[in-house]
């Protein structure tokens, strides 16, 4: 070690807790010429003579007509690369046209503000979203030629008054689709249909846009690209950015009682770390999962350091104002503030730069957000990045394979926008836009056309399908959820909607009496009003969660696929479930112990989804097969699957259900069922089941490592399990999870 | 009702980026749209709601004497509400403003600093006290 930024902490990472440590040495950038036709005054505003290799091959690819997702790491450059070839062609021809998409109100913010300092000519950018007063929309849509705005509006501000954007659309020339990677699960399954909306009518209009999407690190680019725009898109993946010397340290906290998997605070340990660095000069961001859990974190280190290194520590949410967050980015910048704890909700939209040194408590969830989040750390110099473990099985999972972390790539982006919970109104909505027929399974494909003949709605004519209803079908539905059933939360002293959830989740999350996170902050839900369909919290405080219980039965609908895999039936397919919340339990925040159980009374609801199923073999079950043995093995195997799906495709295990039963009464057999918890599916079981082999013995891996025995939250116990963990078999779990894998490796 | 739907207020500025840095970043005021002649840059920013308040000379004197205790102001002054007058006076002032006067409360209860922005503009910032 060379540099004096190693020397400042490697003594720090010593100990037991210390679950892997690596130093990722630093890497030139590779830079490639300018290109030749880059616009003569495009080139005089850049303030280098290269770029790097992914942003010319992005160039190249642009320039060739292709469309094109760049998949390259944090701060490399990604927005000059699809920037570029938009500016260039605008420089060429001002009545060029360009739209970007951006996640949130705050990411088109920032991107405004880029393009605003790079002063390039012929310009004309604007922001147009819901805040638009509505005598500039019109302005915007004549003049401006770089339109910012925001899938929802797209859905519905824009496309169902095309007419109005005909000039736009006419001169459509590149859409440009940022943070591609967040696009998925249900809300990637709609924009996936408002952009075949999109480039339909661009087509109407006579234009054929590009695509450019940029998007986090993931294993299937290519695959996104055409799930989410319809098109073949260049890969562009190599990244050439210089990358600083990184040591990336896995922390573990020290385990108290292995039965238990009880471990020591992650705060506690995050508070250690982060009073260290600061005190040593070093700047530093700690990104935790709740608002909670970071003031705690600001909390513990200020106790740990003296006054004057406190008085340079903030912690960081969303509560603030722009003004307020503005304030501390500008401290932290510049130096006045060494330490930040922020919530990883914020990943996203902060705008701090370079730091020294990122802490992440608790895996975030998928490994694009956590290399976001370590993006932080030493773009400057040696950086540090440290991943603190929670009891979580994925994350204690990762502390015994790092490779598993920070070698592969597996996690893939899945979305599907064909699930006909979701197209369905889309295809209305087009069919209102204009006449849906056999030309247009080019831009909507062919399940649109498919749907659009079963539709009662839409009236079959001699230009195609068009909307018979009154009203306007794009206002019916929004892009966040699969269906329209949904209750509203509301915060009952400032009337604040904080979010929409659909009725088959509502009974398990906002149950009178539940704690409800949202971004971080903890309610508590006082009221679910069935007939309203809202559910009205208050911020809450306590330190326990709940947990529900509730009854889940499964039937097969359809098997659409059946395969001899890991030497057993495995199926996927369309089934129906079944569950009525019937009780939930108040749990300890500090040791999960049971405070209280409290029955409910709830109606039962059922939905239609998307399962991968499996049907052991008599042989893989020898010894298991006798009650509870048997129940309590297949239970175990599948918490334990779904603990690990989130590896494979990127979703949280909330999306995730699962149902196990010794005799099903379609199959008459022990089988376990594992389903999207989406209404319809989007695609995430079907991932499982391409990959279920790699799926399987990453979990009898994660079972075997875990130092346990008899099962507990870092492996078979699951926080969101309808029966409350009783009947798990972890042992069991175990031989029939290596059962399975032997098969796999001995079958031809 | 007039056919005006919005006022306007433009300020030619001879340090464009410090004036980008005072107003958007500090302020903290949103890019509404960015665009350039031959040679020239725009940036609109959107500050809330506008409106155009008419004082004469004897109001405008007792305000300058409430805020500041002097007279200071041109014919033109902006004025922002916003959340907490007195914090963000501090930051302004740390992105280069210069402060005139303030905060002080005024008989109509609104909590006021009078600064200097760095391109010369007067600003006062208020805030409604509850």
């Amino acid at each position: 070690m060379t540099t004096a930024g190693a020397a400042t902490w490697d003594d720090l990472l010593d100990g037991e807790e210390l679950a892997h440590v690596e130093t990722v040495p630093a890497t030139d950038a590779r830079i490639a010429p300018l290109p030749e036709d880059l616009h003569p005054r495009l080139r005089e505003i850049l303030p280098f003579d290269g770029l790097y290799e992914h942003q010319r091959a992005a160039w190249d690819a642009a320039a060739s007509g292709e469309h094109l997702i760049l998949a390259t790491g944090t701060a490399s450059g990604k927005s000059l690369a699809f920037n570029l070839p938009v500016l260039d062609a605008i420089a060429r021809n001002p009545k060029d046209r360009a739209l970007y998409l951006y996640p949130t109100k705050a990411l088109a913010q920032d991107q405004a503000r880029a393009l605003g300092e790079l002063r390039a000519p012929n310009v004309r950018a604007a922001i147009y979203d819901g805040d638009t007063p509505g005598e500039r929309r019109s302005q915007i849509r004549r003049w401006a030629n770089l339109i910012l705005t925001n899938p929802d509006m797209l859905h519905v501000g824009v496309l169902p008054h095309h007419d109005r954007w005909a000039d736009v659309l006419h001169n459509l020339r590149y859409i440009v689709v940022d943070e591609a990677h967040v696009y998925r699960g249900v809300f990637g399954s709609h924009v996936g249909n408002v952009l075949r909306r999109l480039r339909r009518l661009a087509g109407v209009y006579g234009a054929e846009p590009q695509l450019l999407f940029a998007s986090a690190t993931i294993a299937n680019p290519g695959e996104l690209a055409a799930a989410l725009g319809g098109v073949d898109a260049t890969v562009v993946d190599r990244d050439a950015a210089p990358r600083a010397e990184r040591t990336i340290a896995l922390w573990n906290p020290e385990l108290l009682d292995a039965e238990l998997g009880l471990r020591a605070s992650p705060l506690g340990e995050a508070s250690r770390l982060m009073a260290a660095l600061t005190t040593r000069g070093l700047r530093t961001i700690c990104f935790a999962k709740s608002r909670k859990a970071a003031e705690l974190i600001h909390k513990f280190t200020v106790d740990r350091v003296d006054s004057a290194t406190g008085k340079r520590l903030a912690p960081y949410r969303a509560g603030y104002t722009p003004i307020q967050r503005r304030e501390i980015e500008r401290r932290l910048v510049e130096g006045e503030l060494l330490g930040v704890s922020a919530t990883d909700a914020l990943e996203l939209g902060i705008d701090i730069g370079l730091l020294d040194c990122a802490i992440s408590v608790g895996f975030p969830g998928t490994v694009a957000s956590l290399r976001q989040q370590w993006g932080r750390a030493g773009r400057r110099g040696h950086g540090l990045a440290v991943l603190i473990a929670s009891e979580d099985a994925l994350d204690q999972y990762f502390m015994r394979e790092p490779a598993m972390l920070l070698e592969r790539r597996v996690e893939a982006a899945i979305l599907d926008h064909a699930n006909p919970r979701v197209l369905d109104g889309h295809v209305r909505a087009a069919a209102f836009e204009a006449p849906v027929d056999d030309a247009d399974r080019a831009t909507l494909g062919d399940e649109a056309l498919e749907r659009a003949a079963l539709l009662p709605d839409l009236k079959h004519t001699k230009s195609g399908y068009v909307w018979a209803g009154r009203d306007y079908p794009a206002g019916r539905f929004g892009l966040r959820s699969t269906t329209p059933d949904t209750f509203t939360v509301v915060e009952a002293q400032s009337g604040t909607v904080l979010g929409l959830v659909e009725r088959e989740r509502a009974y398990s999350t906002v149950h009178e009496g539940a704690i409800y996170l949202h971004l971080g902050e903890s309610y508590l839900v006082r009221e679910l009003d069935l007939q309203a369909r809202t559910a009205v919290v208050t911020p809450y405080s306590g330190d326990y969660y709940t947990q529900a219980k509730k009854d889940t039965n499964t039937a097969i609908e359809e098997t659409l696929r059946t395969e001899r895999r890991c030497g057993l039936d495995l199926s996927f397919g369309r089934i129906s479930v079944t569950e009525q919340v019937v009780a939930y339990q108040k749990k300890s925040v500090r040791d999960q112990s049971t405070l209280e159980t409290v029955d409910l009374d709830l109606p039962e609801t059922s939905f239609e989804t998307e399962a991968i199923w499996y049907l052991p073999e008599r042989a893989q079950l020898d010894g298991l097969e006798k009650m509870p043995t048997l129940l309590g093995t297949l239970h175990a195997a599948e918490h334990s699957m779904i603990a690990l799906l989130p590896l494979w495709a990127m979703c949280d295990r909330w999306d995730i259900g699962g149902l196990s039963t010794n005799v099903h009464f379609q199959t008459n057999r022990p089988t376990v069922f594992i389903y999207d918890g989406h209404a319809g599916g989007v695609g995430i079981t079907e991932r499982g089941f391409n990959a279920f082999e790699g799926w399987v013995s990453d979990t009898a891996r994660m079972l075997e490592g875990c130092p346990c025995n008899d099962g507990c939250p870092s492996c078979v116990q699951s926080p969101k399990c309808g029966n409350l963990n009783e009947m798990l078999d972890k042992g069991g779990a175990l031989t029939l999870l290596r059962r399975l894998v032997a098969a796999s490796t001995s079958a031809t | 009702m007039a056919d005006v739907r919005e006022l306007r207020l433009v300020l030619t500025v001879q340090d464009f980026d410090g004036a980008l840095s005072f107003y958007r970043d500090a302020l903290g005021l949103d890019v509404e749209a960015v665009w350039a002649s031959e040679g020239g840059h725009v940036t609109l920013l959107s500050a809330g709601r506008a409106t155009l308040e008419l004082v004469d000379e004897a109001h405008a004197a007792e305000i300058d004497r409430l805020e500041v205790g002097r007279r200071v102001a041109g014919p033109v002054r902006v004025a922002f509400q916003v959340p907490d007058s007195g914090a963000l006076a501090d930051t302004l002032e740390g992105a280069g403003a210069t402060r005139i006067a303030g905060p002080v409360t005024t008989p109509w209860n609104d909590r006021n600093v009078r600064l200097e922005a760095p391109d010369g503009t007067q600003l006062t910032l208020f805030t409604p006290v509850e």
